[in-house]
């Protein structure tokens, strides 16, 4: 379970950035204090604009960057404090995080699986499932500078789920991939999903979203416009798809309306 | 917490030495230029000098008295051509390497020599081109000549060889043991600028791209998702760094080892210089790896807390360019001094080290020494680990974008 009380995450700007941005402040409010719960057996959807704060949200519950204010628990363990255990529990998978292209994936797997504590034996046997499962064993013991973008992303996948996590995070998963893989990917979610585990995942696709996702949040310029499941928002926005549904909220001014 | 650093220093090896491209540029290449230069430098060196020595002195004489003229036909690396010829005249053909070198007396010299009694000394005149070499060591050996020449005179005068002696002087060595000698002064001089400069060359080149370059791949950020300490990590790094530094240290070392039958006579201050003198014993070889140790230590911490602060490799490379400086003033600062050391010698960090590896080799290492130096080394690079870690955990060090 994911708990996510009040977070609020801004960055100090450079004077560079200061001035590109044409004002004075000295600090950007990416998130702006957002509180929301996602449940075990649940795929959650956070959905918005390039720039709203999904990935910075993200990140904050991996422990990658800490909340200025706010906290983030993620299976009973606080984000700030407790960040070894809560990366223990997660998988997170975003764009921005790369793998070393001059290892195999079967090296790379390992070494991950390693770096979580698993047995050799345990970390053969669901590398070997995965690798199965996407496609990437024909290719384990090709260098991953060689390997084409989409098998990329799915090796990265591979890699944020080898210690089997409980709380899977994981920005555009289907960034990149092809129809056939990008059906693969959110069918593996919707198993995982059958298995218990606590889901997020951020996309701009929406038919994705609907698609896949339990409960959606709508987050734009750092704030929760709205969120419930698809039939909440479709009700709150008096639209019958997704789609139609965010641009409504897109021109919707006001503070967050939860529904 | 051992276990994943053992995991992520040989993730770090495994990088480096499956990447033929990397174990070229960082372990072979410096060990073949370096035994390439270092003979090349050594054979041109001793072709110079061959050449020198090998060559006939060419002079051109005015007036040369006929004592003088049977010293120089008593030399077989010397003759003179008598002319008429200006002083003038005579630097046009030195400059234009016909003569090396122009030797003018008074006319009836030897005869102003014989009766000289008080008054104006009879004047000999030499003229050679500063930018000749062979014309350089025509002054050198004309000098010498003219020496000679002038006691033969004096000794005349004054009624035998004996009267130009005062006194007889005798000086001796003090007899110290051959284990107890150690190497030759130049080449201690020389080792440690050499073991300071290759380890931080050695460490540079992999340092900036383990740590600024994965920063700018984005490939340490995936592994800061794994439930180790961020801390281990860069510690992972670092000692995986401070062996890469140590093969490339020893593999430079080998191309000067190799280069040893030729660069001998520029290394060496008599020339002469074998690998036979090299024999430490084991306290000095343990001491000696103990001052290494504290400079790899060093210098791979420095080089990791640079390439942290680096958002690239570019930036890195540039922070990192001054430290190197540093380590080559250090090292320079060793070289050229001398044997005398000052008791703060022993606490300046780094340069401790390199006081204490030219000690050792000239068979004056000293323990205690050489355990301050080690303290304060170890210190240093303990604060930086500290440092590197607390960067670790700053977002706008991790995540600069």
């Amino acid at each position: 379970m994911i708990q996510v009380n009040g977070l609020k995450k801004s960055f100090k700007l450079s004077k560079k950035q200061m001035m590109e941005n044409g004002n004075k402040d000295k600090f950007k409010v990416a998130v702006k204090g957002i509180d929301f719960q996602v449940h075990d057996n649940e795929i959650f959807g956070l959905i918005g604009p390039n720039g709203a704060g999904k990935t910075t949200t993200m990140r904050c519950l991996a422990t990658l960057i800490n909340p200025t204010e706010g906290s983030v628990n993620v299976n009973g363990f606080d984000g700030a404090s407790e960040g070894e255990a809560v990366r223990r529990e997660l998988a997170f998978l975003t764009n921005e995080l790369k793998l070393d292209t001059h290892f195999t994936p079967e090296y790379t797997t390992k070494f991950f699986g390693r770096l979580h504590g698993l047995e050799e034996n345990v970390i053969e046997e669901r590398m070997n499932h995965l690798f199965d499962y996407f496609g990437v064993t024909p290719f384990k013991f090709t260098k991953i500078a060689d390997l084409s973008t989409g098998m990329k992303q799915k090796l990265s996948i591979v890699v944020s789920l080898i210690h089997d996590p409980q709380v899977i995070i994981f920005d555009e998963p289907t960034n990149g991939l092809d129809i056939i893989t990008a059906r693969a990917v959110t069918e593996y979610l919707k198993e995982l999903k059958q298995r218990g585990k606590t889901i997020i995942i951020s996309t701009h696709m929406m038919h994705v979203a609907e698609k896949l996702c339990d409960r959606i949040a709508v987050i734009m310029d750092g704030e929760i416009k709205a969120i419930g499941s698809l039939d909440d928002i479709y009700k709150l926005t008096g639209k019958d798809n997704l789609d139609d549904a965010f641009f409504k909220l897109y021109d919707i001014s006001g503070g967050q309306q939860h529904v | 917490m051992f276990k994943s650093l053992m995991i992520i220093m040989k993730k770090e090896l495994r990088r480096v030495f499956t990447d033929r491209r990397l174990i070229v540029t960082n372990f072979i290449l410096p060990a073949v230029s370096i035994a390439i230069i270092y003979s090349l430098m050594g054979f041109m060196i001793g072709k110079t000098t061959d050449d020198i020595e090998a060559h006939t002195t060419t002079i051109l004489s005015v007036n040369m008295p006929a004592d003088v003229a049977a010293n120089i036909d008593a030399d077989e690396t010397m003759v003179y051509t008598e002319m008429a010829i200006s002083k003038a005249d005579a630097g046009a053909k030195i400059k234009a390497g016909e003569y090396d070198y122009y030797l003018y007396f008074d006319p009836g010299f030897s005869e102003k020599i014989v009766n000289y009694t008080s008054g104006e000394l009879p004047k000999v005149e030499g003229l050679y081109s500063p930018k000749s070499d062979l014309s350089l060591e025509a002054n050198y050996k004309v000098g010498k000549m003219l020496d000679g020449y002038k006691n033969q005179v004096l000794a005349n005068r004054l009624g035998g060889e004996s009267f130009l002696q005062a006194f007889d002087m005798e000086t001796a060595e003090i007899e110290i043991p051959k284990e107890d000698k150690g190497l030759d002064r130049s080449i201690a001089n020389l080792i440690p600028m050499l073991v300071s400069i290759f380890i931080f060359a050695g460490a540079m080149g992999i340092g900036m791209d383990s740590i600024a370059g994965e920063k700018e791949r984005g490939t340490i950020a995936t592994m800061l998702l794994t439930p180790v300490d961020r801390g281990v990590i860069i510690g992972g790094k670092v000692l995986s760094l401070s062996v890469v530094a140590l093969i490339s240290m020893t593999s430079s070392f080998i191309g000067v080892i190799l280069s040893i039958p030729f660069s001998a006579k520029f290394l060496s201050s008599d020339g002469n210089f074998d690998m036979s003198q090299f024999a430490l014993g084991g306290n000095e070889l343990f001491m000696f790896f103990l001052c290494m140790i504290g400079l790899v230590g060093m210098y791979v911490t420095i080089i990791s807390v640079l390439s942290m602060i680096a958002n690239s490799l570019k930036e890195a490379g540039a922070y990192i360019t001054p430290a190197y400086m540093l380590v080559m003033i250090t090292a320079f600062m060793n070289m050229f001094s001398g044997s005398d050391v000052s008791s703060v010698s022993y606490y300046i960090p780094i340069y401790n080290n390199l006081v204490n590896m030219k000690q050792i080799l000239t068979g004056d290492g000293n323990f205690i020494h050489v355990l301050i130096a080690f303290g304060t080394s170890t210190v240093i690079t303990l604060a930086l680990l500290v440092v590197s870690r607390q960067l670790m955990h700053k977002e706008k060090i991790v995540f600069p974008s």
